[in-house]
């Protein structure tokens, strides 16, 4: 059954890519990182890249994520609470487009823990899975051209707090005066792939 | 301490990268033209963790305070020492306080720099490479920047009168290339290594943008991001290939159709606007 799911592909001569289901991206990343045999182990959306100096064959691999698929819990898994001022300048639109209040929005939003799936798009920036299907909303038409740090927002399934000042489509909820990513300190990311996370409500 | 003068361009601080940081999505960054960055570091005795300068077709000068052992690799510049033109990949013995006049002549794209012991800058995240797209590590540099001078050596320098060979310099490059996880969404995925492609103007530290042929693909069907490598050749909605530098981002939403192995980057990473580019299938 497993193996009908994972499959590996080619991606030069010091990576390969192995395609999966979502929900078992952290258990393949959590096993292939701990098997200590690549340099790089990137997990995204539904695929988990590795990279190495040593080669190993595709089938080695494979029987390294194998053991991975089936985790549900990983022992490393983080707790982590984010402190959140609900002030987001889409606060009120994003409430109406889905025929809730402000209130309702902002409770169902803090009272789900979600899983940090993946990074991607900046350093630090966690795309945060288990977001209630009462709160999916496509991204904005148009981007905004600079979307301060500590943002929270949330697109399509996810939500994220953005680490740095950049560009963004998505959704802007509130905004959390913790420093997610600070290159100076270690570990420079407070959120890591695999880390459990909450938001909590706080007023200013 | 070195002192850098009459800096036009853009200089940057390059070592091995940051390693193992992927995954929260910080790019490994370093050295673009690894072969010539390693090899400035071998002449002048250092470590390969050694930081080099990295300079785009820059003109610039410095100054040590003290004796030091320089070597000058990559794109062809003068090297003049109190105005007498010395060689590139080959040691250079500099006394203190005499003035080092690097003047690009524009033929390729990045010059090397080492000093014996490695330059010091300011490293975050295990690296003073300075990262365009995420502007971490070590400030490009700018007219009157100091860089200290580190102990990262581990052999004697190359003996003075050795000129060992530089980095393939060249307007016309056949790149090995192997097969990209996304390979089948082309239908005409053999052009890449039919057609002959040229290095647009529009080319950074994070990726070579190419024109020429442009590939068609099923840009309704939508490609989850997935984690994406140096040397990968992605194909943008606009079916003009882009092959991922040092910085590239650590995931990408766009299919990649090869990958260039990594000795033929260091080429790649030398290439000019206007130069063509053709791809091989690697044998491996």
């Amino acid at each position: 059954m497993v193996d009908e799911i994972i499959s590996i592909r080619r991606y030069g001569d010091r990576a390969a890519l192995v395609d999966c289901a979502p929900s078992e991206v952290l258990g393949i990343s959590h096993a292939l990182r701990n098997s200590q045999l690549f340099v790089e182990v990137v997990p995204s959306e539904c695929s988990v890249l590795v990279t190495w100096n040593a080669p190993i064959s595709h089938e080695a691999i494979l029987e390294i994520a194998r053991t991975g698929s089936e985790l549900k819990i990983i022992g490393e898994s983080r707790d982590v609470e984010i402190p959140i001022i609900y002030d987001g300048l889409d606060l009120a639109e994003c409430a109406n487009a889905l025929s809730m209040t402000m209130a309702e929005l902002i409770q169902v939003h803090s009272q789900t823990t979600y899983t940090a799936a993946f990074a991607g798009f900046a350093p630090g920036f966690l795309y945060l899975t288990g977001v209630d299907s009462r709160l999916h909303l496509p991204r904005r038409s148009a981007p905004r051209t600079k979307v301060p740090q500590g943002s929270l927002a949330m697109a399509d399934i996810y939500t994220a707090v953005y680490p740095l000042d950049s560009p963004g489509g998505w959704n802007l909820l509130g905004r959390t005066t913790l420093t997610m990513f600070d290159a100076f300190r270690e570990p420079a990311s407070i959120l890591q792939p695999g880390d459990s996370v909450t938001f909590v409500q706080v007023f200013e | 301490m070195i002192t850098f003068t009459d800096v036009s361009g853009f200089i940057t601080v390059q070592d091995g990268g940051r390693v193992g940081v992927a995954h929260l999505a910080i790019p490994t960054s370093g050295a673009f033209d690894k072969y010539s960055h390693d090899l400035a570091n071998r002449i002048v005795g250092n470590a390969h963790s050694a930081a080099t300068v990295e300079s785009l077709r820059s003109s610039f000068s410095l100054i040590s305070e003290s004796e030091c052992v320089l070597a000058v690799t990559g794109a062809p510049v003068n090297v003049r020492i109190d105005g007498v033109q010395l060689h590139m990949n080959a040691a250079l013995h500099v006394p203190a306080g005499v003035t080092v006049e690097i003047t690009s002549v524009h033929l390729a794209m990045r010059t090397y720099v080492a000093v014996r012991g490695g330059f010091v800058g300011d490293a975050v995240i295990g690296s003073q490479s300075y990262d365009e797209l995420s502007k971490l590590g070590t400030s490009p540099l700018r007219s009157g920047s100091q860089l200290a001078v580190g102990n990262d050596y581990e052999r004697e320098v190359t003996s003075a009168h050795a000129v060992v060979k530089g980095v393939h310099l060249s307007s016309h490059f056949v790149a090995e290339v192997s097969i990209g996880p996304r390979w089948e969404m082309f239908p005409e995925a053999q052009q890449l290594f039919s057609q002959t492609f040229t290095v647009s103007g529009q080319c950074n530290r994070i990726a070579v943008r190419l024109e020429g042929y442009s590939f068609s693909w099923d840009t309704d069907a939508r490609l989850p991001s997935e984690g994406v490598v140096y040397g990968a050749i992605q194909i943008p909605v606009d079916g003009q290939p882009l092959i991922f530098g040092p910085d590239h981002p650590t995931t990408g939403g766009y299919p990649v159709i090869g990958v260039v192995s990594e000795s033929d980057m260091s080429v790649i990473a030398q290439l000019p606007p206007g130069a063509t580019l053709q791809f091989k299938r690697s044998s491996t």
